[in-house]
């Protein structure tokens, strides 16, 4: 069949308009850069008069560049000026040297640009950097090193952005020590390693020590050590000289912010023990920076108040430490929003709903930080 | 082609053979349960009228009743392990206890380890008015009584834009508020059922749904075949509309 006929044969026409369809499409893929689906957005400022109003966000777990700039625009319209974030070490070097930041630079990003002042939360031990059937809070002496290798690399790729850093998590819970006994002493070296990582590379940046759970002699075990002796062993191995700061983590439980401060009493105003234990340990310069604190409204669980206590026991936590804390540049507290339901007690601690409906206590809170405007 | 038929049918057989004495013979769990001869039953007593700790220390409640129905029916012994609720589900996997019985939520996203039961309750929101008079309508604008801070007060926050929250402090300041004042509120049902009758209330439609179910460790197929078939024999019965009028009252 000659060619013209094969032109004039409607299956073949059809296949040739298929083919220049195609040919098309792939040009103009070819030609253009796709517009990205979420943009930065212009830079924004911190809101309202209480510059000491801070959040722990829990964006770790948080896949959706949306979402993540979503809360972190909710946490700035709350009024809040801080947020606390946590960057396992184990997410970003998954691998000996190999890193993947792409994570943390967007949280980064975001929070800068909502105008937030980010506290770096740094833990999380890789697979291969500890012993086989291992917990992630497990790091061994010997790899102490390489977690001062990331906080290096951390500092590096974040310089001036990042100027606040907690280093671990608790360590004197079993559970956030490789459910080993708590080791002040071990504490202290690791906190000395990665102090002066990070200082080496960003000698403004401060670094925060402690971060204890709130535990009470009484209530003291081989699960938990109590974290006035801890931090007494911790002073004497020397972690106090590794520290700028000391992050403290305030629940109240049961019981409202003004409730009386004591040894044995775990409260929102246990962080003034801890405060008068640096003083009588000669570091008063040292700030106190509450990383973590709140109240729980979950309708079962053991150590919850209703939810109007809560609101109103956050929001004069919030004032309490602004009025009587000179020494403590802001208070944090936990969580402000899941990036999916925990189905526990734990969603109760939360501002904002997964799917960012705003519980009682943010509007609360938001009148709180914003009433000057 | 008739060896490739032979291989596929002894493949076949084979495939059976592994599932009837391997695979289907690991799970005696049932047969372990009727050899111990008691039913033990996971509840986080905190929660009244489903299950709370009496002066006596004895546990007490709606899944105490539904609980002892279940053994009962199966021929077993009762036993209850008073476990705070964040640990009920670890207990459940870890085979402490055969069954979780403590107005459980359902949660999809365990059903890969957990076999749940249809819903025995379902709570959640619901509004809540004087008896005798019909929900609100769709364009009500008025005062509509919630506790402060709650999921009720974001819920008409957030749904309800037009109308007027006044906020208490307490479920029963609103189920109070409304026995008074008459009008609309929003509360719990569980908090509800107990109350609304005396008060001179009633109970609207659900504003949001929570379920409550029976959940068994869906690993141990026969056990939880066993309690599921029994379990929807009990609440067919007339036991279980007695216990629900025990616990909850007439309104539910």
């Amino acid at each position: 069949m000659p060619p013209f006929s094969l032109r004039r044969d409607p299956r073949v026409q059809r296949r040739w308009l298929l083919r220049a369809l195609a040919a098309g499409a792939l040009g103009l893929a070819a030609g253009s850069t796709p517009l990205p689906l979420v943009t930065l957005g212009p830079q924004r400022q911190p809101l309202g008069c209480a510059p000491h109003v801070g959040v722990h966000t829990r964006l770790t777990d948080e896949v959706e560049e949306w979402k993540i700039k979503r809360t972190l625009e909710m946490v700035r319209e709350m009024g809040a000026h801080w947020a606390v974030e946590y960057f396992p070490w184990a997410y970003i070097e998954s691998a000996p040297g190999r890193f993947d930041w792409s994570h943390s630079d967007l949280v980064i990003a975001h929070a800068l640009r909502q105008g937030l002042q980010v506290v770096a939360r740094l833990g999380f031990v890789p697979q291969w950097a500890r012993p086989a059937d291992t917990a992630t809070s497990f790091l061994p002496q010997e790899r102490y090193s390489h977690f001062a290798s990331f906080c290096t690399r951390f500092a590096q790729r974040y310089g001036d952005r990042v100027r606040h850093y907690i280093v671990w998590n608790e360590p004197n819970l079993a559970l956030e020590w490789g459910f080993r006994d708590p080791d002040p002493e071990g504490y202290a070296l690791l906190l000395r390693r990665c102090y002066s990582a990070i200082k080496e590379v960003v000698p403004q940046a401060q670094v925060l020590g402690g971060a204890l759970a709130p535990v009470a002699a009484a209530y003291a075990g081989p699960l938990a050590m109590g974290d006035l002796p801890f931090l007494a062993r911790a002073r004497d191995a020397g972690a106090l000289e590794s520290m700028d700061a000391l992050a403290v983590h305030a629940y109240g439980w049961s019981a409202p912010p003004a409730d009386e401060p004591g040894p044995d009493r775990v409260n929102f105003r246990r962080t003034e023990v801890l405060r008068s234990f640096l003083v009588d340990s000669g570091a008063a310069h040292l700030p106190v920076m509450v990383t973590e604190a709140g109240w729980n409204d979950h309708p079962r669980w053991t150590r919850a108040v209703r939810p109007a206590q809560r609101t109103q026991y956050t929001r004069d936590a919030y004032a309490l430490a602004a009025e009587r804390w000179p020494w403590c540049p802001f208070v944090a507290m936990w969580a402000f929003r899941y990036p999916w339901p925990q189905n526990s007690y734990q969603d109760y601690f939360s501002f904002v709903t997964p799917d960012f409906l705003a519980r009682p206590i943010y509007h609360a809170v938001q009148d709180y930080a914003l009433r000057c405007r | 082609m008739r060896r490739v038929a032979f291989v596929t049918l002894a493949l076949l057989g084979a495939s059976l053979l592994y599932y009837v004495f391997v695979a289907g013979g690991e799970d005696d769990s049932w047969d372990r349960v009727r050899e111990r001869g008691r039913l033990r039953v996971g509840m986080d007593a905190s929660f009244p009228p489903f299950e709370v700790v009496d002066a006596e220390g004895q546990v007490q409640g709606l899944d105490v009743d539904l609980a002892d129905a279940l053994a009962r029916r199966l021929g077993l012994q009762l036993e209850i392990a008073n476990i705070a609720f964040d640990g009920l589900h670890d207990a459940l996997a870890g085979g402490e206890v055969d069954v979780l019985i403590s107005a459980l939520p359902y949660e999809a996203q365990r059903t890969q380890d957990v076999r749940y039961s249809t819903p025995y309750f379902v709570d959640g929101l619901v509004w809540v008015h004087a008896a005798g008079t019909g929900e609100p309508d769709a364009g009500y604008s008025g005062p509509v009584v919630v506790e402060a801070g709650s999921e009720a007060a974001m819920l008409a926050r957030d749904r309800l834009p037009q109308v007027t929250t006044v906020e208490v402090m307490s479920e029963g300041e609103v189920l109070a508020r409304l026995a008074e004042t008459g009008g609309y509120g929003i509360v719990t049902r569980v908090s509800a059922c107990a109350l609304v009758a005396d008060q001179g209330l009633a109970i609207g439609q659900h504003l949001t749904e929570a379920p409550y179910a029976v959940a068994a460790n869906a690993r141990a197929s026969r056990l939880a075949d066993e309690i599921m078939s029994t379990l929807a024999e009990v609440l067919e019965s007339d036991e279980w509309m007695a216990i629900r009028r025990r616990w909850l009252g007439e309104a539910c």
